[in-house]
């Protein structure tokens, strides 16, 4: 006999929406929005002694060609716009030796290996309620 | 064009049965893809410069290009066999069964839904761009961003005729724009006004950040395959949708090379690799007014064509999930006079909204949530089209397309994909894992609660004989 799914209530499918919204916040935006916060604590934390004036960069620190600067200033850039830009840089040697990478491996690999395990356990019985026990044809629905 | 009643557009549940809109032509089909990529010229390929410099971006524009004709051969084959609203969650419905559809849905989904997000900020530093140069400087574009999105799901709520006509249009000059830029750099004479030689750096990064530039490479082509959600709604499946696709990469594969040569020969890399607006960019550095107005035009247009194929796109998944009970089923009702999926296309807008204003100013974020999504259902195809061949062997079934090479095409898209993944985890680590987190979540829910409102049976509607080996 085929398989009879329960009829699901207004309400039930209101959470049902909302919670996948919920999830979808909680995973994509909370974790950037900690960062975020934690960030801008620790740039307005006042700094321990006495610092040093900060010198007012200029192109030859910035490294930048005759070319790069005059292109640079056809954008409306000075040295100090660019060099938020020019110096900000990705440390992938500190990717490659963080542990991280083994557990994003590991979560990868294993979400789809139990994707794919559930899924034939489920599939099974899609099968076997399309087309019945006996191995018989699809009629072509 | 008049449409036929089916019983396959159940309307929320209630007793009408009324199907969506069957009207599009190879037109609409190459303006929806190439309008959702297109944007992708524009802005957010660039941000592969900030790992791998220019070099590094040319190698992630061709070494993705092969994933791109991967991904395009083995869904030729299985979207002319499986033609459906949904393309690749109807797919895996199939061919793998219900929790890697669902997972493949969403992905649909959120990669479609964050692109719309990203469009909007485009469109939005856009004109904050433009009101700084024309006395405006502290312009507020948050409400033209939340404008964007609401007029377009208007225009999507209303027809998807008018909706990828406009689109048509609007792609068209997008594109026109592009050809434009080019022929006004002199492309013939290096160093008259592109200055390749002088502006070019070794790969910054050395080789791993030629591998991490593969992420954002990803932007060139990102949508495309999205055309097969127009399955249920062209006049012709077996026509329009190759025609339209293959036109559709034709076009991506110019443009994306126009874009590079052009940009990489006007800006320095470190700007180039940060920059949201990198083609209006480049027309302000010719000093040509008129080129910066067609420009400003052409970014306009590529964002809202793009944002506009987006909710299309997007909604139609939803709508699917809804339909077969993946999602709440209220979500599966089409309006019964536009014949769009209206609910799925509200349900969604405030999550383009949220997205786009939390993060206006972290561009490639929005656009990596996208990227990853687009990867992950990529990743899914590779172990598609491997059970498509096993469970229906050539010959046992009609297909409308067979394409060569295979499992090599599988083989390799897979080998790709997780080379794409490496190059994300370099520097966004952090959000390759909450994404995740996000799916895996998703699917503990999808197994224990939402899969038991769904009937088993209607799962399979295709008339192919019963699987090998089920």
């Amino acid at each position: 006999m085929a398989y009879q799914p329960p009829k699901q209530g207004g309400a039930g499918q209101i959470v049902d929406s909302l919670l996948i919204l919920v999830l979808l916040f909680l995973c994509l935006l909370l974790p950037f929005e900690l960062k975020k916060k934690f960030a801008e604590e620790a740039a307005a934390a006042p700094a321990a002694g006495e610092q040093a004036p900060v010198k007012e960069p200029t192109w030859t620190d910035l490294g930048q060609n005759a070319t790069q600067v005059q292109q640079w200033e056809k954008l409306g850039k000075t040295p100090a716009d660019a060099k938020g830009l020019i110096e900000t840089e990705f440390d992938f040697d500190k990717d490659l030796r963080s542990g991280w990478l083994w557990i994003t491996i590991a979560v990868i690999v294993g979400y789809f290996f139990l994707l794919l395990r559930i899924s034939d356990r489920e599939y099974r019985e899609v099968i076997a309620e399309r087309f019945g026990n006996d191995g018989r044809s699809g009629d072509g629905r | 064009m008049t449409t036929t009643t089916t019983t396959e557009g159940k309307a929320g549940g209630g007793a009408q049965h009324i199907s969506l809109r069957k009207v599009l032509g190879p037109v609409h089909v190459w303006a929806l893809g190439v309008g959702i990529v297109l944007v992708g010229e524009f802005t957010g390929w660039n941000f592969s410069l900030a790992k791998g410099g220019a070099w590094g971006a040319l190698i992630a524009c061709w070494y993705i290009g092969l994933l791109y004709t991967c991904v395009a051969m083995i869904d030729s084959e299985v979207t002319s066999t499986v033609a459906a609203a949904g393309g690749q969650y109807t797919q895996a419905k199939h061919i793998i069964g219900p929790l890697m559809a669902f997972n493949v849905g969403l992905y649909l989904v959120m990669a479609y839904t964050m692109l719309e997000a990203s469009n909007a900020i485009v469109v939005g530093d856009l004109l904050k761009s433009f009101a700084g140069e024309t006395g405006y400087p502290d312009l507020d574009v948050k409400p033209f961003i939340v404008l964007t999105i609401a007029v377009l799901a208007w225009l999507n709520y209303r027809g998807v005729y008018a909706t990828l006509t406009v689109n048509f249009v609007i792609t068209a000059i997008a594109f026109a724009s592009i050809i434009v830029l080019f022929f006004s750099v002199s492309p013939a004479s290096p160093g008259k006004v592109l200055l390749h030689r002088e502006l070019f750096t070794d790969l910054p990064y050395g080789w791993i950040g030629a591998i991490g530039a593969l992420q954002f490479g990803m932007w060139y082509y990102l949508g495309i395959e999205g055309t097969c959600q127009a399955a249920e709604e062209v006049r012709s499946a077996g026509r329009s949708i190759p025609l339209g696709t293959m036109s559709g990469m034709i076009t991506l594969l110019v443009a994306a090379s126009l874009t590079w040569y052009v940009a990489s020969g006007l800006m320095p890399w470190q700007y180039l690799g940060q920059a949201y607006t990198p083609l209006y960019d480049a027309a302000k550095l010719t000093g040509g007014g008129a080129l910066q107005a067609i420009m400003f035009i052409g970014t306009l247009f590529a964002a809202l064509a793009s944002a506009n194929g987006c909710i299309n796109d997007a909604s139609r998944s939803w709508f699917s999930m809804g339909r077969d009970r993946y999602m709440p089923e209220w979500f599966g009702a089409v309006h019964p006079r536009y014949r769009t999926p209206y609910r799925a296309i509200l349900f969604l807008i405030p999550i383009a909204v949220v997205f786009a204003l939390l993060f206006y100013t972290r561009l490639d974020l929005v656009i990596g949530f996208s990227i990853l999504s687009g990867l992950l259902g990529y990743t899914f195809m590779s172990f598609n089209m491997m059970r498509f061949r096993k469970l229906w062997p050539l010959g046992s079934i009609h297909r409308g397309y067979v394409h060569p090479f295979h499992p090599w095409t599988a083989i390799i898209l897979l080998l790709l994909c997780t080379t794409v993944y490496f190059a994300t985890y370099l520097g966004y680590s952090d959000m390759l894992l909450s994404i995740m987190a996000f799916y895996i979540a998703a699917s503990v829910w999808f197994a224990f609660h939402r899969y038991k409102y769904v009937k088993r049976g209607d799962q399979f509607t295709m008339p192919w004989p019963r699987p090998k080996g089920y």
